[in-house]
């Protein structure tokens, strides 16, 4: 049990790490544009739809990583199998969505903006089937505590 | 839920107490109290064995089937 503790505590941080990036990017990303724009040119139509689509994503990334920081410490204090675990795991999914959705009409300005639409899009499916395990997990446990 | 749990009313034509019952066939109160108030989904055959064996009844005194509007839930 302490192994998986340990893991937990690295996946915990290191989402608060892809949190911290992301703040930061908040600010930066102007200037993260113009540096990336010297290697490979970017018009203003693509700056826009990159600017205005990170923009979007973060607040449903925000979103997700706060109840991944909130599932990983419910995990922490051994409340594993619960409603309230499948609502945050549930609510990552919809994000996931999210930001595949939002990135769709991007990705006609920025081209490699595709890629990242079928990753996030993968991605929610994926948690989908993490969601309904879970959910079937609960309703066992569940079970399995009102057996006398 | 379609099956009633008549724990209560054998424990009450023997006298015996939950606690006394909880001790003699070696389960915690609280599970007890999961089986007397109806809100217990399984219960293990060997829960079943003992319970019958302490207050000397059949699974059939203890276990009754009614039918409800929801069927088996």
């Amino acid at each position: 049990m302490k192994r998986v503790f340990n893991s937990v505590h690295v996946t915990l941080w290191a989402g608060r790490l892809v949190a911290a990036v992301v703040f930061v990017l908040l600010f930066t990303l102007p200037t993260v544009l113009q540096w990336y724009g010297q290697y490979r040119p970017l018009t203003q139509l693509e700056s826009n739809a990159i600017t205005a689509a990170f923009y979007l994503c973060a607040v449903a990334v925000g979103i997700a990583l706060w109840n991944m920081d909130s599932l990983l410490r419910s995990i922490l204090n051994a409340e594993v199998f619960t409603h309230e675990n499948v609502r945050k795991i549930r609510m990552i999914r919809w994000c996931c969505f999210g930001v595949s959705v939002i990135c769709i009409p991007a990705a006609f300005c920025y081209y490699p903006l595709v890629f990242m639409v079928l990753v996030m899009g993968f991605l929610s499916l994926a948690v989908t089937v993490v969601v309904r395990v879970m959910a079937a997990a609960v309703e066992i446990r569940e079970e399995n505590d009102l057996t006398v | 839920m379609a099956i009633i749990v008549n724990l209560d009313v054998q424990l009450a034509r023997r006298k015996m107490t939950s606690l006394e019952l909880a001790q003699r066939i070696g389960l915690t109160q609280a599970n007890l109290s999961i089986l007397k108030t109806g809100k217990a989904k399984a219960i293990r055959m060997s829960t079943l064995n003992e319970i019958c064996r302490v207050l000397g009844c059949q699974p059939g005194d203890l276990l009754e089937f009614v039918e409800d509007d929801h069927g088996t839930e």
